[in-house]
């Protein structure tokens, strides 16, 4: 058996993934955390909880619009989903519906359960919940497009992607520590991410009780043209799949 | 009878590998199609092609004489798919997966609609049991009813009785043929079962390394060969009938007493007059006439 686990060990990206991928990311965002905390801080409940729920909302609303397409390959019903008279746009919309759905139902059960256990309000947030949560979830839209444009070409054996390749914006958006906390060249990195600048809002309305607008604005715009290239990159992907037969592979 | 499906000259290559090379066939409205092949000669990707899922390379598929890349959405509505290699959400109950499809197709009066096939395939006992409870026999069952939900003009059917025991297998082409002639559909059907493909198919077309080499109906096909299998139980005289098989180039496979020997049509008579004038003595003789399997094996020596 030793053998037999052995042989799959570095040829199969889920055990390679929990093997190095979540012990790195672990390791790497606690080590900001703990420098942050180290030099003093305040609000640190509050900047950990919402973090920690604004977070949980990204990745689980970017991992069920994407599961759509997984779990109906999963279950080997690919085919018939995609034989029957449905465009992909119908497919990719159901989906999209579908991670705004999740979105709500897990900050509503975030926000329950920190106020609960902890008597943390997120609403402290104020309207600006809206629109933070709003950015969030159109990142999460094309973050999952783009994986599924990947799944889409290299199939089953990158599925874990799903909900590993996340993981790979959260230390660079300043999740529970602020940006000045990371090393200069992803600083500069992170000015390219949405959600920095929403994580970044959020700590501004923690301390200060409001925040400035333009971090939205900005954060929007940057996934108004992730959306567009993840669009078109998804729209590419399925072309070439029918060309190439991926998309039989992956049913 | 008008052809609803027409394919031209079709072509798939995948990088430097020629998967379906420059075919051309029709099926008729009302025809049951055989479609027949080896393991890779091109039968899945030609499917595959004809339900849009793959982009051929070159040539036409024209299907209610209109092009498929063009009208995918407003063909695939007439149409529908089923294989023994997939499945339905195993979570969902027989009633709510049918339930997906009559969305999915947008059939009118869905409700009512999904009920009469739970009753035509008699699937009322399972109505409310989840897929992943299912035997493979009720699961081809569903599948099928799946296929038969927005009544298609045209069924493609990819091996629908692999997964199920010869009875099981009998009643699901009986049930077939049934709705296929109560509703005048066109079928273009796989299987590696010839004697299935006897018992259904109006025509046969047979593919090999991406190129059709065969067209014609089960018995024609089995008709072009000329060597009939000849079947003896024997008591005495064995080893004079191998020498005398050897001798004439017959092949022949023992099992026992019982001697199985392939004799070109035009000598079946000098091989009995042998079986006289030489006192072999049996107590069982048959005469097997060609079959459509014995065209498929002949077909599968000749490439290898």
């Amino acid at each position: 058996m030793l053998i037999r686990n052995f042989y799959v060990w570095f040829r199969d990206l889920d055990r390679l993934f929990d093997t190095f991928w979540w012990a790195f990311f672990d390791v790497v965002i606690w080590g900001f955390f703990s420098t942050y905390f180290s030099a003093g801080g305040t609000n640190i409940l509050a900047r950990i909880l919402s973090g920690t729920i604004l977070w949980a909302v990204l990745a689980r609303s970017q991992w069920e619009v994407s599961a759509s397409m997984i779990t109906e390959s999963w279950e080997r019903n690919l085919m018939n989903i995609f034989t029957a008279p449905l465009t992909i746009a119908e497919f990719l919309f159901s989906s999209v519906l579908l991670g705004a759905l999740k979105l709500m139902i897990v900050f509503s059960f975030m926000a329950m359960v920190t106020l609960v256990f902890y008597r943390f309000n997120v609403f402290a947030l104020s309207f600006w919940i809206i629109p933070l949560l709003g950015s969030l979830f159109l990142t999460s839209v094309w973050l999952a497009f783009f994986v599924n444009a990947l799944v889409l070409r290299y199939g089953k054996g990158v599925i874990s992607l799903a909900w590993t390749l996340i993981m790979i914006i959260n230390p660079i958006s300043g999740v529970v520590y602020p940006l000045s906390v990371l090393p200069r060249p992803l600083q500069m990195v992170a000015q390219f991410l949405p959600s920095s600048y929403v994580f970044e809002g959020m700590r501004s309305i923690i301390d200060r009780g409001t925040m400035n607008p333009s971090l939205l604005l900005v954060s929007f715009a940057l996934n108004g043209v992730y959306l567009l290239v993840a669009i078109f990159i998804y729209w590419y992907t399925f072309k070439k799949a029918r060309e190439h037969g991926w998309l039989i592979k992956l049913a | 009878m008008e052809s609803i499906v027409e394919v031209k000259h079709l072509t798939k290559r995948f990088g430097i590998f020629t998967a379906v090379n420059d075919i051309s066939f029709s099926i008729k409205e009302g025809e049951i199609v055989g479609f027949l092949g080896r393991n890779g000669a091109g039968k899945t990707t030609t499917i595959s092609m004809l339900m849009g899922l793959l982009t051929p390379t070159s040539g036409t598929i024209t299907i209610f004489g209109n092009d498929l890349q063009k009208h995918r959405e407003d063909i695939l509505a007439r149409v529908n798919y089923s294989s023994a290699y997939i499945n339905f959400p195993r979570r969902l109950s027989v009633y709510e997966n049918l339930k997906i499809f009559a969305y999915l197709y947008d059939i009118p009066n869905r409700d009512k609609r999904i009920e009469e096939v739970i009753d035509l395939f008699n699937l009322l006992p399972l109505r409310n049991t989840e897929y992943n409870l299912l035997s493979a026999g009720q699961q081809t069952r569903v599948h099928v009813a799946k296929a038969f939900l927005n009544t298609p003009r045209i069924l493609f059917l990819d091996e629908p009785t692999a997964a199920l025991d010869p009875e099981t297998a009998h009643d699901m082409r009986k049930l077939i043929v049934d709705m296929q002639k109560s509703h005048n559909i066109s079928v273009l059907f796989t299987s590696h079962n010839m004697a299935e493909v006897e018992e259904i198919c109006d025509r046969v077309i047979f593919i090999d390394q991406g190129k059709i080499i065969a067209e014609d109906t089960p018995w024609g096909l089995a008709g072009r060969l000329t060597i009939s299998k000849i079947n003896l139980l024997i008591k005495d005289g064995l080893k004079r009938t191998l020498e005398y098989a050897q001798k004439h180039n017959f092949t022949a496979s023992q099992d026992g007493r019982y001697l199985t020997v392939e004799v070109a049509d035009r000598d079946i008579v000098y091989f009995l007059n042998f079986l006289s004038e030489k006192g072999i003595v049996y107590q069982e003789i048959s005469i097997q006439p060609p079959t459509l399997e014995d065209y498929f094996l002949q077909q599968g020596r000749k490439k290898s």
